[in-house]
């Protein structure tokens, strides 16, 4: 590193700190003031009418201690596991067996990755009918001889599970592609060595592709994982939380309790904790994915 | 060129995992494009077709009635516009704004609290929306930006992942291309302008289009700062008309067709693009 003795090495690198000169007022203005805005707020009673009171911890007190906080961040907590497991091995499989199948990379491609552009509300709205019992679901697992007779949206048990499947739908093939893209960057010699050694082909993926896609497994973990834990168009749009709060996830409970109890203070506090797990559980995927030292 | 030849003995075995792997990624993608295609196929049936049992894989008679009434009993050109406004404005907004910032943070450039403060942008991406939402909607209404395009526009103005994105690019961009202009006399905005603009734009028009997705399929934001019926986006509309129309399902999946409508042909133009965005995210730097 060489010294810096002047804020500017090069005549032209104020121009560098004028260029950013929106950049920081935006992010000062839209992150910084608001996030100190929060932690603020969170120690406060505020309801938007009155002006905030001081109440200490009690808004955090009150989250732990009641109970629909806590159910909520199960709620999230379990949906975030299992999409987190799911959406990681379905789409690296999915995307090994398009490349041994290459004819349909593009195809298939182009087919997974249609739900992911689309709105999260179009496919809440359209997978909220497609589950009517009677309806296209009974007539499509008719043909293989399952009988589909009550919507699992209906039912608090299987609630959860049907918006799992909506959010598999919407988001696999996002990380198809992702898991491609890092698949492609390996080179072609690695295959043909292990091969030339002897190699099976669960022992190609346990020795090339597996430590070869650490990057990659770090980032679509990294995303697929925060992804779930912000999710809230389809908690909001296909179940609003029900049937018996069995949908109702932390992010509608932040929403509903600021926004329709104008909570704001208890609200707060618990986006904070929204975000304590979310820094949390970067930092454990950082720590499980780092690359091995050689 | 990856395929491995198969040893013999196993090559009829290879064949039929082969054949299975082809019919699970079939299987996969009638998956996805089933409940699209019933969607858009109930919508123009109906109510009575709809509700027959067995389900009706395609209309006895087109009935476009329920768009006749999306499109003049309820507003949706007026919920169009809406989304195009924001949507539009956002998307040219982040591009320019990702490239300024984008072309500050890079290598081209160096002072003090550079990395630091492009390391913090990175931070943003983290983030949850629910950090910042409730001072925002505050601030909102302080300026009596409620239920006015602005509000919806102004948290989008720029964002982390466009300056990440134009800021590989901007790397990328060889420094003697600079230095040549800097010789030149050229002004700093003028190179700005004039080769980083040119040299980023595949990377900007990638940008763009995702930006313009993103925004147009936003809900969370819209919903806290919108409850006005002229300012509504299409995604609002569309879960509107759930409860609206309530079990009248064709109409309410026909406002689901509409609300991503314009999607699907962006993506069908740009589909590459759009997917090359996508990846250039995390997998590049």
């Amino acid at each position: 590193m060489t010294p810096r003795h002047r804020l500017f090495r090069r005549p032209w690198d104020k121009w560098g700190l004028l260029f950013l000169l929106p950049g920081v007022v935006f992010f000062a203005a839209i992150f910084v003031y608001p996030t100190i805005r929060t932690i603020g707020v969170s120690f406060t009673d505020f309801n938007l009418l009155q002006p905030p009171k001081f109440t200490g911890l009690a808004n955090y007190a009150t989250l732990f201690t009641q109970g629909i906080f806590l159910d909520s961040a199960k709620v999230t907590g379990i949906y975030v596991l299992v999409i987190g497991v799911l959406n990681y091995v379905l789409p690296f499989a999915v995307a090994i067996a398009l490349m041994a199948t290459r004819r349909f990379v593009g195809v298939g491609r182009a087919i997974y990755f249609l739900p992911v552009i689309l709105p999260w509300v179009v496919v809440s709205t359209i997978w909220r009918i497609f589950y009517i019992a009677p309806g296209p679901i009974s007539g499509v697992l008719g043909l293989v001889g399952i009988h589909y007779a009550t919507n699992p949206l209906t039912q608090p048990s299987t609630a959860l599970l049907g918006i799992m499947i909506i959010a598999m739908w919407k988001t696999f093939g996002f990380y198809v592609v992702l898991f491609l893209t890092g698949l492609y960057a390996i080179p072609e010699t690695y295959y043909e060595v292990a091969e030339m050694d002897g190699a099976s082909g669960a022992q190609r993926f346990r020795y090339v592709t597996f430590p070869l896609m650490r990057s990659t497994s770090l980032f679509i973990a990294t995303v697929n994982f925060i992804g779930a834990i912000k999710e809230f168009d389809p908690f909001q749009v296909i179940t609003a939380g029900g049937p018996a709060r069995a949908t109702y996830a932390a992010t509608l409970f932040i929403y509903e309790t600021g926004f329709k109890f104008l909570r704001m203070g208890r609200a707060a506090a618990a986006s904070l904790l929204l975000c304590g797990a979310i820094i949390l559980v970067t930092v454990v995927q950082f720590r499980i994915f780092r690359p091995a030292r050689d | 060129m990856r395929t491995i030849r198969a040893r013999p003995a196993s090559r009829a075995l290879s064949g039929i995992s082969a054949a299975i792997r082809v019919v699970i990624l079939a299987a996969l993608a009638a998956a996805v494009l089933i409940p699209l295609y019933w969607a858009i196929t109930s919508s123009f049936m109906t109510k009575p077709e709809f509700v027959s049992v067995p389900t009706h894989w395609w209309p006895q008679k087109v009935d476009t009635s329920w768009y006749q009434r999306l499109f003049t009993e309820q507003h949706f050109p007026r919920y169009y516009l809406n989304s195009i406004i924001v949507s539009v404005v956002v998307a040219l907004s982040v591009v320019f704004f990702s490239a300024l910032t984008g072309f500050a943070v890079s290598t081209k450039y160096s002072f003090a609290g550079k990395n630091a403060f492009f390391g913090f942008i990175l931070a943003t991406m983290l983030l949850p929306f629910e950090l910042i939402m409730i001072p925002l909607y505050i601030m909102m209404r302080t300026f009596g930006l409620l239920n006015t395009y602005a509000a919806i526009i102004i948290p989008g103005l720029l964002n982390a992942f466009g300056v990440f994105l134009l800021r590989q690019a901007i790397n990328d961009i060889p420094n003697d291309f600079l230095d040549a202009g800097r010789i030149d006399g050229a002004h700093e905005v003028t190179l700005f302008a004039r080769i980083v603009i040119p040299m980023a734009m595949p990377v900007m028009a990638a940008l763009l289009i995702f930006t313009f997705v993103g925004m147009w399929n936003s809900y969370y934001w819209p919903l806290v700062v919108i409850n006005s019926e002229p300012k509504r986006t299409l995604t609002l509309a569309v879960v509107f008309m759930q409860g609206f129309f309530a079990v009248d399902y064709p109409i309410i999946l026909g406002s689901a067709v509409l609300g991503s409508v314009p999607i699907m042909l962006v993506f069908a133009f740009s589909q590459r693009f759009f997917i090359r965005s996508m990846t250039l995210s995390g997998l590049k730097g």
